[in-house]
């Protein structure tokens, strides 16, 4: 009984939500991403790949900007715009395939993932010299709202600071961009047009829209956004390693299953994703859980709600 | 007839694409250490890993080892895509079989000690084989349970998550219950000697051929015999016509009468018994035990690999397991010829399948789109 109601206590904790926050970040970009290119038609199984890409990407960034001269704030930038220019070079390659041959889109996205996993490697071992990762990367690491001097004045209660300002930007960005994107899918031009080519190809031609520029735009959409999903991994540890996204871009189409398009939902699924793991340490510890499982139970988590979902649809 | 030239043509387009990028390799390597660039001649490479392997029959022994368990695993693939499913869960079906088959040779050694030899081999091979498949299977059938006829491809998502709960799960069995505790290493306890598959450099004259120092065993031929009866069943079965009318055309297929979470179930649970017999190779037929090391080629995801390159026939998966495994292989030759990292190999498998996947495209019939 003890047990359960330290687990509460952890659970209800401004900590977890904090962590969750933080695991959820690469997760809510690529998936806000995969929102853009599953709207327009074309689903990107290929958001496992971009994530690699994209955390690549903003070490190889925020490396040479750094050995370029630039300034912590400045090589940060250069970190991630090399990792959305990253997510968006995988993307014209599935846009090539999937839209341009018109190959299945599902071939074709795992396709571009065996790509991005090949050419990450590669370029680590080449860059860096390592197969497996990269060096610490100092400008990747940013300072938080709650320790800047004149947040610390405030003499917020603790729960704001560790909840709330304890993270690094990309999370905000993450948090700014879920009503971002429900406005540029629900309410521009650009948006309805990719609503349309996903929704009614005929309708979308009579219309005067172009089916492949359209989903080509949709596509560079998902590959910044999953690609600064890849920059906020590599974030996370100032570092680049193999295979790192394990699993997240998978996870983060879970989540596009659950959210049924709409970029809120999006939000919903990847925080009820991130709970979890962000809980599984403290489960570890209360309830001598073995190791092997706790770090299975992200997956066993995201496939019971798919589960779940798709129960509750069918009947 | 088409498709095979298209397919021929693609690869010769995908070794030029690698050759440019191994041409590259070394200024990117410059820019990374400041040192001067030291070329590399893609000719180099590709004869270091053609040459390397095909040259020797150790090389060639090793190649056709790797291919025997990717055909296989390509299988686990091949035939849930007939049916328009994508199974990405051939690592974890591959895992979870290879457990089950140790535990079972692990389990009967004790039972069929006193027993005859030949009646040994039998029994402890032939209940590893049944155990593998069917918990391959069951993972596969797992992952069938995900999907939603006509409405996007949850099976993706779902066989490729279970990989990782399978990879957990495993982990956790051999760590907690079937430790061997004199190792040192996160492995099981060796298979009795009965278990082990024959190897074929024991028949006589195929000495020549394979190295016996190899693993190369009865899996080969097994594998081979597996790919031929898949390509059987779909041409002359009522379950393989009722795989290719749903892969075909979904709604037709329903409206014909052919029930799409029969075909999915089928499917799936057995492309993943294929998966799990594909451990036998691993187990049985080289290390003896079962530890994460015995799984780190990756098998189940190079399956995938292979059964995209073949695009997806039961027969085309076999050439695609030979080429694989040859490049397989050859990703340790290039690293001891040239400079270059064994990660190039990688590119090559993926600018394959990327070329493979465009030229299935360009040369599909078009509809009015």
């Amino acid at each position: 009984m003890n047990d359960v109601y330290e687990l509460v206590t952890v659970i209800v904790s401004p900590e977890a939500f904090a962590a969750a926050l933080r695991i959820a970040t690469p997760l809510v970009l690529a998936a806000l991403g995969g929102l853009f290119a599953e709207t327009g038609g074309v689903p990107d199984i290929a958001l496992e790949g971009k994530l690699l890409a994209g955390a690549l990407g903003a070490v190889v960034g925020g490396y040479f900007a750094e050995r370029a001269g630039f300034g912590a704030g400045a090589a940060f930038g250069v970190a991630l715009a090399s990792a959305a220019a990253c997510g968006v070079a995988l993307s014209m390659v599935l846009a090539a395939l999937a839209v341009g041959l018109r190959a299945d889109a599902i071939l074709a996205g795992l396709a571009a993932t065996m790509l991005a996993q090949g050419a990450t490697r590669l370029a680590c071992s080449c860059l860096f010299e390592s197969e497996s990762n990269t060096p610490t990367i100092a400008s990747l690491a940013v300072s938080t709202p709650a320790s800047w001097a004149w947040v610390k004045d405030q003499g917020l209660p603790r729960w704001v600071e560790v909840a709330l300002l304890s993270h690094g930007p990309l999370t905000y960005l993450a948090l700014a961009l879920v009503p971002a994107c429900h406005v540029v899918l629900r309410h521009t031009p650009f948006g309805l047009a990719l609503v349309a080519a996903g929704g009614n190809e005929k309708a979308a031609r009579a219309a005067g829209i172009s089916l492949a520029w359209t989903r080509t735009g949709g596509l560079v959409f998902a590959g910044a956004l999953a690609g600064l999903g890849g920059a906020a991994l590599a974030v996370s540890v100032q570092q680049f390693a193999t295979d790192m996204s394990a699993g997240r871009g998978y996870i983060a189409l879970a989540a596009l299953v659950l959210a049924r398009g709409r970029a809120w939902g999006v939000l919903a699924a990847t925080l009820a994703f991130a709970l979890p793991e962000a809980l599984a340490g403290d489960a570890k510890r209360i309830f001598a859980f073995p190791e092997e499982l706790a770090l299975a139970l992200p997956y066993l988590v995201t496939l019971a709600l798919l589960a779940v979902a798709g129960a509750r649809w069918r009947s | 007839m088409r498709a095979v030239l298209g397919g021929v043509l693609a690869l010769v387009c995908a070794l030029l694409a690698g050759a440019v990028l191994i041409a590259l390799v070394p200024t990117l390597a410059s820019w990374g250490t400041g040192e001067p660039v030291v070329p590399v001649s893609p000719w180099a490479a590709y004869r270091a890993t053609f040459g390397g392997v095909l040259g020797t029959r150790e090389g060639v022994s090793w190649a056709v080892y790797h291919a025997g368990a990717l055909v296989l695993t390509a299988l686990a693939v091949a035939i849930p895509l007939r049916a328009g499913l994508f199974n990405i869960g051939g690592e974890g079906q591959l895992l979870l079989g290879g457990l089950a088959g140790t535990a079972a040779a692990l389990g009967l050694a004790g039972v069929v000690g006193p027993a005859p030899a030949p009646l040994a081999m039998v029994v402890l091979v032939g209940a590893s084989a049944v155990a593998a498949a069917a918990a391959g299977a069951a993972w596969g059938a797992l992952a069938a349970a995900f999907t939603r006829p006509g409405r996007g491809a949850n099976e993706v998502i779902a066989s490729l998550l279970l990989n990782f709960v399978a990879a957990g799960a495993c982990q956790y069995v051999v760590k907690h219950h079937l430790l061997d505790a004199h190792s040192g290493v996160v492995q099981t306890p060796s298979i009795p000697l009965a278990a082990r598959l024959g190897r074929l450099a024991a028949v006589p004259g195929l000495e020549r051929v394979f190295d016996p120092n190899t693993p190369v065993t009865w899996a080969l031929p097994a594998a081979l015999v597996a790919a031929v009866a898949v390509a059987y069943a779909f041409a002359r079965t009522r379950w393989g016509y009722e795989l290719r009318a749903t892969g075909a055309n979904p709604d037709a297929a329903r409206a014909a009468g052919i029930g799409p979470r029969r075909v999915a179930v089928s499917s799936l649970a057995i492309g993943g018994a294929c998966a799990g017999l594909a451990s036998l190779a691993l187990v049985h037929g080289h290390y003896g035990h079962y530890g994460a090391h015995v799984f780190a080629g990756q098998y189940g995801f190079l399956g995938l690999a292979t059964a995209l390159l073949g695009r997806g026939h039961p027969l085309g998966v076999v050439p695609a397991a030979l080429l694989f495994g040859v490049l397989f292989q050859g990703a340790s030759e290039i690293t001891l010829e040239t400079s270059l990292p064994a990660s190039i190999v990688l590119i090559l498998q993926a600018l394959a399948i990327t070329a493979v996947v465009a030229a299935g495209a360009l040369l599909a019939p078009r509809g009015r789109g």
